[in-house]
C-alpha cells in the first residue's frame, strides 16, 4: 500500500467515525423514546445522548491511578480504531483488507482495555463485572464464528466489504439471511449478546453490582465510555448489517436496515429478564452453538447458501 | 617361562582354592589371604587380557576332550573373567570391613564362579555351580538372615539338582559332557531331533534359572537380597549374576537347539520376568528391594538376548547391568548401614551430604536406564538393532515399553535422593535433615571412579561409528584393553 | 580441528561451556551464572551468523550434522529464550540447592536442543534429544515437587523411547539412519510410514503437551524453579513442534497416505493421519483452555495455556498448507516469546514476593508497573491479539481453518481464543491491578538485570506485531526448503487466497484512535486522584480491608459448569497405580519368604514349559 492510499483511507476512516458518532448518538436517543413508549412513557429528548456525554466530559471526576486512566484511552483507542475499518454503505477506509478477525480482535484491545481500567480502579464489583463480560464472551464469540466461518468457506473472501459487496449483486436473492436464514437467526442471539441487551445484560447488571465495571466511573472517564458504548453499538450492528443483510447502497436503505435491527434488538430486550451468568454460558452452549454448526455443515456437505 | 606359567587360566581358579584349604588352617590370616588372591586374580585377568591372542583351551590333567575337563578362554569367558575379577577386588575395597569370619567362603567363591565362567565341560559347571551356591548359602546367612538363607538353600538344591538331571539326559543322547563336543554333534545333524532335546534342555534351562534369578524360579532373591548388606548384595547381584548368565549363555551358544515351542516358552519366562520385575520394582520403597528387583528384569532381559543369538548386546547388557548394580547396591547397603534405613523417604537429601557417592549413584543408574553418553546406551542400541535384525518387532516394543517402567522409579530414586523437601515445598538446603554420614569418602572415590569409565565408555565407541555397529565388537573391545 | 564457524563448534562449544559453568558455581555462584549468560548469548550470536552455513555437513567425534532452513529457524527461536531467561539464573543462585549442578544441566539442555535441531542422522538425534530430556528432569526438582519430574521424565521416556522404535525399525528397513532420506523413503512405503509416523508423532505430541499426554505439562512447568519454567515452556517444549514438523513436512505425511478419502460427498482435504492430529489438537485446546481457567496458581494457569496454545500449532501443521504452516510456525515463534516473558514476569513477582499463589497477591501494579507491562504484552500475544505477534500466527491460522471448512476444529479453536481472554486476563486482574495487599506495601519492582531481558522480549512480540513480515520472509523460506508452498507477502500485507491483512496498518489505525482518545481525555478537565480505597461500597463500611480484592475463584460460574468432568490425570493415575499392583502382586506371589511357594511354581512352570510334549 503506498503512502497515498495510506492517506486517502485514513481520511474515509476519520469520516466514517464522524458519522457513526452523529449516527449512532442520535439513534440511541430515538430508540430511547421508541423504548418508553413501549413503557407506555414520553421519554427523553432524542439528543438526550448527546447532552450526556458532553456534560460528563466537562465535569471533573475523579481517578484511580495511571491504568485506571490509560485503559480508558486504549479502550476508546481500540473501538475507535475498529469503526474506522467498518464499511457504510459502498464506503470503506480500506477495502479488502478489513477482514473479519480485526474486529473480533481489535474489538477485544478495547475489551482488554476497559476491563483493565475497571478493574484498576480497586473495586471488587467491577472485577465481578469483568469476569461476567469475559465469560458471556465465550458465550456469544463462538457460535457468531462459526456462522462467520460458513460465510466465509462459502464465499471465499474473509472481507467484511467484499462480503457485503457479494450480496449487493443480486437484490434480495443474494442477501445472507436469505440464503443463510439458520445463520442469520444465531448471529441476530449473537448480536444481542454482544450489544449487552436483557437478557444477556448480566455484567452489567444495575442493581446487582452496581453496574460492574462501571462502578467507578465519572466525568471524562465515563464520558469516553459513553463514547465507546456508541461506537461499539455502531460497530456490531453494521457488522450484521454488512454480513446478513447485505449492506446497502443508499442512504435510505442503509437506515431501514441499521435501525430496523437496533430497534428490534432493543424492544426484544425490553420483553426480557436478565439471565444469571450460567445460563447465559447453558444457553449459548446449547441452540446457537448447535444450529451456527449444523449451518456450517450445510454451506460445507450440501453447498446451499452459496 | 614364568610367565607362560601365569598366563594359564586355571590359576584364576587354582590360586583361590589353595589360598581357602590354607585359610582353613591359617585362620588368623585368612582375611589376609583374601585380599591377596582377589588382588592376584585381578591381575592375572587383566594380564591374560593383555596377552590375548585367540582362543585358548587348557586341558587339566593332560586329558584331552571330551574325555577330560577343558577350560576355555575366548573372548566371551575372557570379559567375563576380567569383569567378574577386577569387580571381586573392588567389592572388598569397598565392603571389606563386613568380611568378619566368611573369608574362607568368599575364597572358595571366587575359585567357582572363576570355574563357572572358564569350563567347558557340562559337568565341571555343575560342580563349580554347586560350590558357588554353597558358599552363597553360607555367606548370605550373614547379618542372621538365616531363613532366606535356608529358603535360598531348599530352592538351589532342586535347581541344581534339575540341571544335573538335565545333563544326565544329555549325556544319554550325546555319549559326551563337553559342550562344544556337543556343539559339533548339534552341527553335523543339522537340527533335526531337537525335539528329543525339549526336556534336557528344559530341565537345564529351569535349573540355571534358579540361580539367575528368573521368575518364578528366582523366588529367593527376595528374601536374601532385601536386607543385605553391601557385601553380600553386590556378591550376588554382581559377582554371582555375572557368572551364572555367562553360564547360560554359553549354555545357550552351544548345547541349546531349541524347538519353536521350547524357544517360546523360554521366551515367554524371559519376558515374562521382565514385565513382571519392573513392576514389582515400581511398586517398591525400599531401595534394596528395588534393585533386586531390577537386577531380575535385567537377567530377563540378558537371558532374552542369549535365547536370541545376540550374544555380543546380551554380554554388554551384562557387564553394564553387573558394573552398575555393583556401585548402586554398595551405596545402598552402605547407606542401610549407617542410617538404619533404606526407605527413599527417610533419605531424602541424602546425597547433598555426600556429593560424590551422589554423582557415581547418578551415573550408575543413568547408565543403567540407557541415556545416552553413558555405556549403557551402547548395549542398549545393540541389543535393540539385533533384534530388530533377527526380524523380530514384538520384543522391542515391550522391552522399551519396560524401560519406560524403569526410567520411572529410577528417576523418582535419584530425584529424592538429591532434594529435600516435602511435595509443594522447594527443595533447599534449610530443611535436610541431619544425616550421620561418615566414612563414606573411599566410596565416594570409587564409584566416581566406576562413573568416569561409564562415562568414557559411553563416548568411546561413539568416535569412531564403524565400530559401533560393525559386528566384531569383541574385537574392538579386545583392542582397547589390549591397549591399556 | 578447525575453528570455522561451524554448528559442531558451536555444540562443542556449549559442552565446554557447561562443564566450565560447574566449575566456576563452586568457586562463586555469580559467575557460575554469569557464565551461562554469556555462554547462550554467545551461541546465539553464532547461530545467528550460521545462517549462510545451511545445507553444509559437520562432524563432531562420530555425531553429524546438518544446517536446514528449519533447524535454524528452531534453534534460533530456542536460544534467544535461553539467551534472555539465563539473566534470571544470577538471581537465583543463592535460591536453589545445587546451583552448580543447575547452571551445568541448563547448558547441557541448550546443547541438547541444538544438536537435535540440527542432527543429520536419528541417532544424533535421538542421543540429543535424550540429553534433554535428563538434562531438565535434574532441574525439576530442584523446585516445588519431586514427583513432577517422575511424571516429566516417564512421559519423555515414552515419547523418545517410542521414537526410538521407529527408528530401529526405519533402520531394519532402509538400512540407515539420515533423517531426511529415511523419511522420504518411509513416504513411499505404506507400514513404514504409519510406523514413521506413530511413533515420532508421539514422541512429539507428548513433548509439545497435547492432549492426551498434557498431564506432565502443568507439573513439571508450574513447579520447576521459576527462571526454569520459561526455558520449558518457551523452548523445550517446541522441540516437540519439531518432531511434529518433521512427520508432517519432512516426510512429508500427505505424500506418504493418500487424500482421496470421500466423506459425505467431499473430499477430505488432509490424510486422515492429519486428522486425528488435528483433532488432538482441538481436544488439546479446549482441555487445556478449561483447565488454565480453573487455576488459582500464576505458573499453572500459563503451563495450561501452553497445552492450548500447543494444540494451535499441532492444528496449523497437521493442516500442512502453505498458510497453515506459515501460521504454526509463527505462532511457535510468538509463543515462545511471549510465555517466557509471562514466566518470567512471574518469576519476578515470585523474587520480590515469594509466592505465586494469585489470591495471595494484588494490587502490584503500583509497586512494580515495569512487570505490569511485560506481563500485559505478553498476554496480547498469548490472547492473540493485535499488535503483538500472536495475533498475526493465529489470524493465519483461521483463515486456513475457514478456508478448508473445518467447521468443528474451528470451533474448538475460536473457542480457546475467546478462552484465552478469561484466563490471561485472571492473573492480570488478581496480581497486578486490585487492591495492594499491606504486606507487599514495600515490595520493590524488579532489578534492572531480570528488566533488561524481560523488556526485550516485549520489544520482540510488538516488533514482530507491527512487521511481521520480517518473521514471515523467513518462515515461508523455510517452508518452501520442504517443499510446502511459501507465503504470499506483498510489502506490509500478508495476503492469503481467502483474505488478506496488514498488521501496519491495523496498528496506524490502532495508533490512531489512541491518539484521538489521547486528546478528547486532555482536553478535558483534569480528575482527581483518589486513593485506592476510596470505593463505592454501597455506604458498607470496609471492616476487612485485605477482603475487598476480588481473586478468589474468579471464574467460578463458569468453572462449576464443568468442575465435575473426568479429569485425564485419573486416568493416569489408575495405570499407574495398577502398574503397582501388579508388581505388588508379582512380588507376594512369586517371591515369598516360604521355599514351598517357589517350589509350587518352578513345578507349575516347568509342567508348562513341557506342555505335554515329553509326558
Amino acid at each position: 500500500m503506498n503512502m497515498n492510499q495510506v492517506f486517502l483511507g485514513t481520511l474515509t476512516g476519520l469520516i466514517i467515525l464522524v458519522f457513526a458518532f452523529f449516527w449512532q448518538t442520535t439513534l440511541s436517543g430515538v430508540t430511547r423514546k421508541i423504548v418508553a413508549r413501549f413503557h407506555k412513557r414520553y421519554g427523553p429528548k432524542f439528543y438526550q445522548e448527546f447532552r450526556d456525554i458532553f456534560k460528563l466530559l466537562t465535569k471533573t471526576g475523579i481517578s484511580h491511578g495511571w491504568v485506571y486512566n490509560f485503559g480508558v484511552m486504549m479502550a476508546l483507542g481500540g473501538i475507535m480504531g475498529t469503526a474506522m475499518f467498518m464499511p457504510v454503505m459502498q464506503f470503506a477506509a480500506f477495502p479488502g483488507l478489513d477482514n473479519i478477525f480485526i474486529y473480533v480482535y481489535l474489538f477485544a484491545v478495547g475489551m482488554l482495555g476497559m476491563a483493565m481500567s475497571a478493574v484498576g480502579s480497586g473495586n471488587p464489583l467491577a472485577g465481578i463485572g469483568v469476569m461476567r463480560a469475559l465469560t458471556q464472551m465465550v458465550g456469544y464469540e463462538v457460535p457468531f464464528m462459526v456462522v462467520v466461518l460458513a460465510m466465509v468457506y462459502g464465499h471465499g473472501t474473509a472481507s467484511v466489504s467484499e462480503l457485503a459487496a457479494v450480496q449487493q449483486t443480486a437484490g434480495l436473492a443474494t442477501w445472507n439471511i436469505v440464503k443463510m436464514p439458520i445463520g442469520t437467526l444465531v448471529g441476530f442471539i449473537c448480536l444481542l449478546g454482544m450489544l449487552g441487551k436483557k437478557p444477556f445484560e448480566t455484567f452489567i447488571a444495575p442493581a446487582e453490582i452496581a453496574s460492574g465495571p462501571m462502578v467507578e466511573y465519572g466525568g471524562k472517564q465515563l464520558g469516553m465510555l459513553m463514547l465507546l458504548h456508541e461506537f461499539s453499538i455502531f460497530i456490531e450492528v453494521s457488522l450484521f448489517v454488512n454480513l446478513f443483510l447485505g449492506g446497502a447502497v443508499t442512504v435510505v436503505g442503509y437506515a431501514i436496515k441499521y435501525v430496523g435491527v437496533f430497534v428490534l434488538a432493543s424492544l426484544i430486550s425490553q420483553a426480557l429478564g436478565r439471565f444469571k451468568i450460567d445460563q447465559v454460558i447453558k444457553y449459548f452452549y446449547r441452540w446457537p452453538i448447535a444450529l451456527a454448526l449444523v449451518q456450517a455443515l450445510i454451506v460445507i456437505f450440501l453447498g446451499w447458501g452459496v | 617361562m614364568a610367565l607362560d606359567i601365569l598366563k594359564n587360566p586355571v590359576l584364576l581358579i587354582a590360586v583361590p582354592l589353595l589360598l581357602a584349604f590354607l585359610a582353613v588352617f591359617l585362620k588368623k590370616i585368612d582375611k589376609a589371604l583374601l585380599w591377596i588372591a582377589a588382588v592376584a586374580n585381578a591381575a592375572s585377568a587383566v594380564l591374560l587380557a593383555v596377552v590375548y591372542q585367540g582362543m585358548t583351551v587348557v586341558e587339566l590333567g593332560g586329558f584331552k576332550p571330551p574325555f577330560g575337563i577343558s577350560l576355555v578362554l575366548d573372548e566371551y569367558s575372557l570379559i567375563g573373567v576380567v569383569v567378574l575379577n577386577v569387580l571381586f577386588a573392588l567389592i572388598l575395597l569397598l565392603s571389606g570391613k563386613l568380611v568378619k569370619q566368611y573369608a574362607t567362603v568368599l575364597l572358595v567363591a571366587l575359585a567357582a564362579l572363576n570355574g563357572i565362567i572358564l569350563t567347558g565341560d557340562l559337568f565341571n559347571l555343575f560342580v563349580f555351580l554347586e560350590i558357588a551356591a554353597i558358599a552363597a548359602y553360607i555367606f548370605t546367612a550373614m547379618d542372621k538372615g538365616f531363613k532366606h538363607s535356608f529358603n535360598y538353600l531348599v530352592v538351589g538344591t532342586l535347581g541344581s539338582g534339575l540341571y544335573l538331571f538335565g545333563i544326565i539326559l544329555l549325556y544319554n543322547i550325546f555319549g559326551s559332557l563337553n559342550m562344544f563336543d556337543i556343539r559339533a554333534q548339534l552341527q553335523a545333524i543339522g537340527g533335526a531331533g531337537a525335539e528329543t532335546l525339549t526336556l534336557p534342555l528344559v530341565m537345564i534351562f529351569t535349573g540355571l534359572s534358579v540361580e539367575a534369578k528368573l521368575m518364578p524360579f528366582g523366588g529367593w532373591v527376595k528374601g536374601v537380597l532385601h536386607k543385605a548388606n553391601s557385601l553380600v548384595g553386590t556378591m550376588i547381584v554382581s559377582g554371582y549374576a555375572l557368572a551364572v548368565l555367562l553360564a547360560v549363555g554359553r549354555l545357550m551358544d552351544t548345547v541349546f537347539q531349541m524347538t519353536d515351542a521350547v524357544l517360546i516358552a523360554f521366551t515367554a519366562v524371559a519376558v515374562g520376568t521382565l514385565i513382571f520385575a519392573e513392576a514389582s520394582a515400581f511398586s517398591k520403597k525400599n531401595l534394596r528391594e528395588i534393585l533386586l528387583f531390577s537386577s531380575v528384569a535385567q537377567a530377563g532381559l540378558v537371558v532374552l538376548l542369549f535365547l536370541y543369538g545376540l550374544t555380543v548386546p546380551a554380554v554388554l547388557v551384562l557387564v553394564n547391568n553387573v558394573v552398575s548394580k555393583f556401585v548402586l547396591f554398595t551405596v545402598a547397603g552402605r547407606l542401610a548401614h549407617a542410617l538404619e534405613t533404606d526407605d527413599i523417604g527417610e533419605l531424602k537429601g541424602v546425597f547433598v551430604k555426600v556429593p560424590l557417592v551422589g554423582v557415581g549413584f547418578t551415573v550408575a543408574v543413568m547408565s543403567l536406564i540407557g541415556l545416552p553418553l553413558f555405556f549403557g546406551f551402547v548395549a542398549k542400541i545393540n541389543a535393540l538393532v539385533g533384534l530388530f535384525n533377527a526380524g523380530n518387532v514384538w520384543l522391542p516394543l515391550i522391552i522399551l515399553v519396560m524401560a519406560v517402567v524403569e526410567g520411572a522409579y529410577f528417576v523418582r530414586i535419584l530425584t529424592t535422593l538429591w532434594n529435600t523437601g516435602e511435595e509443594g515445598e522447594v527443595s533447599s538446603r534449610d530443611n535436610l535433615k541431619a544425616f550421620n554420614l561418615d566414612g563414606m569418602k573411599g566410596l565416594g572415590v570409587v564409584s566416581v571412579g566406576i562413573a568416569i569409565v561409564i562415562v568414557a565408555l559411553g563416548i568411546l565407541p561413539v568416535l569412531n561409528i564403524k565400530q559401533f555397529f560393525s559386528v566384531d565388537f569383541m574385537t574392538f573391545v579386545q583392542q582397547l584393553l589390549g591397549g591399556m | 580441528m578447525n575453528f570455522q564457524l561451524s554448528v559442531s563448534l558451536v555444540i562443542a562449544g556449549l559442552f565446554a561451556a557447561s562443564v566450565l559453568a560447574w566449575l566456576l558455581t563452586k568457586l562463586n555462584k555469580a559467575l557460575g551464572a554469569w557464565v551461562t549468560v554469556v555462554a547462550s548469548a554467545a551461541a546465539l550470536t553464532m547461530m545467528a551468523l550460521l545462517h549462510g552455513e545451511i545445507g553444509s555437513t559437520v562432524n563432531l567425534f562420530f555425531l553429524q550434522f546438518t544446517l536446514t532452513e528449519y533447524g535454524w529457524f528452531f534453534s534460533v527461536i530456542m536460544l534467544a529464550v535461553f539467551a534472555c531467561v539465563s539473566f534470571f539464573n544470577i538471581y537465583w543462585m543463592p535460591k536453589l540447592i545445587h546451583p552448580a549442578a543447575y547452571n551445568m544441566l541448563y547448558l547441557l539442555a541448550l546443547t541438547g536442543t541444538l544438536g537435535a535441531f540440527s542432527a543429520r542422522d536419528f541417532i544424533t538425534l535421538f542421543i540429543f534429544w535424550e540429553l534433554i530430556v535428563w538434562a531438565s528432569m535434574f532441574i525439576i526438582p530442584f523446585g516445588k515437587s519431586r514427583k513432577a519430574s517422575v511424571t516429566y521424565y516417564a512421559f519423555s521416556a515414552f515419547g523418545s523411547l517410542s521414537m526410538l522404535y521407529g527408528i530401529l525399525f526405519l533402520y531394519h528397513k532402509f538400512g540407515s539412519f539420515e533423517i531426511s532420506s529415511v523419511l522420504q523413503q518411509a513416504a513411499g512405503d505404506p507400514t513404514a510410514a504409519i510406523v514413521a509416523f506413530v511413533t515420532i508423532g508421539i514422541a512429539g505430541l507428548i513433548k509439545l503437551g497435547v492432549f492426551p499426554f498434557h498431564i506432565w505439562l502443568p507439573q513439571a512447568h508450574g513447579n520447576a524453579p521459576e527462571p526454569f519454567s520459561p526455558i520449558l515452556s518457551g523452548g523445550l517444549v517446541k522441540a516437540g513442534g519439531f518432531a511434529a514438523f518433521l512427520i508432517v513436512a519432512v516426510m512429508p505425511s500427505y505424500k506418504a497416505f493418500s487424500t482421496n478419502i470421500e466423506f459425505l460427498g467431499r473430499q477430505l482435504t488432509m490424510p486422515l493421519p492429519n486428522y486425528a492430529l488435528a483433532i488432538l489438537g482441538a481436544v488439546s485446546i479446549v482441555v487445556g483452555t478449561l483447565m488454565a481457567i480453573s487455576q488459582n496458581d500464576f505458573k499453572k494457569l500459563i503451563a495450561y495455556s501452553s497445552v492450548a496454545n500447543a494444540g494451535y500449532i499441532i492444528i496449523g501443521l497437521a493442516m500442512a498448507g502453505g498458510l497453515s504452516t506459515g501460521g504454526a510456525l509463527m505462532h511457535i515463534f510468538a509463543h515462545a516469546i511471549a510465555s517466557a516473558a509471562a514466566f518470567l514476569a512471574a518469576a519476578a513477582v515470585v523474587h520480590r514476593t515469594g509466592t505465586t499463589k494469585m489470591n495471595e497477591l494484588g494490587g502490584l501494579i503500583h509497586r512494580m508497573p515495569l512487570t505490569y507491562l511485560v506481563y500485559l504484552i505478553a498476554i496480547i500475544s498469548m490472547a492473540g491479539i493485535p499488535p503483538m505477534a500472536g495475533f498475526i500466527s493465529k489470524w493465519m491460522l483461521f483463515q486456513s481453518m475457514m478456508g478448508r471448512g473445518m467447521a468443528f476444529i474451528a470451533a474448538a479453536a475460536f473457542f480457546g481464543s475467546i478462552g484465552s481472554f478469561l484466563y490471561v486476563f485472571r492473573p492480570l486482574s488478581a496480581v497486578f491491578l486490585g487492591q495492594l495487599s499491606t504486606k507487599h506495601r514495600y515490595v520493590k519492582e524488579a532489578p534492572p538485570l531480570m528488566m533488561f531481558p524481560m523488556i526485550l522480549l516485549s520489544l520482540a512480540s510488538v516488533v514482530f506485531g507491527v512487521f511481521p513480515n520480517w518473521v514471515l520472509r523467513i518462515i515461508s523460506q523455510v517452508q518452501t526448503s520442504v517443499g510446502l508452498e511459501g507465503l504470499t507477502l506483498e510489502g506490509t500485507k500478508i495476503i492469503a487466497s481467502n483474505g488478506a491483512i496488514d498488521p501496519t496498518l491495523i496498528v496506524i489505525i490502532f495508533g490512531l484512535g489512541f491518539l484521538i482518545a489521547m486528546i478528547i481525555f486532555l482536553r478535558f478537565p483534569k480528575s482527581r486522584k483518589v486513593p485506592l480505597m476510596d470505593q463505592y461500597t454501597a455506604s458498607e463500611f470496609i471492616w476487612t480491608p485485605e477482603l475487598l480484592h476480588y481473586a478468589t475463584d474468579f471464574y467460578a460460574p463458569f468453572e462449576r459448569l464443568y468442575q465435575k468432568a473426568p479429569r485425564t490425570e485419573t486416568l493416569y493415575r489408575t495405570i499407574v497405580h495398577k502398574v503397582s499392583e501388579l508388581g505388588a502382586f508379582a512380588s507376594y506371589a512369586f517371591y515369598s519368604f516360604k521355599p514351598g511357594t517357589v517350589l509350587l511354581w518352578v513345578a507349575i512352570v516347568v509342567v508348562a514349559m513341557l506342555g505335554g510334549s515329553v509326558l
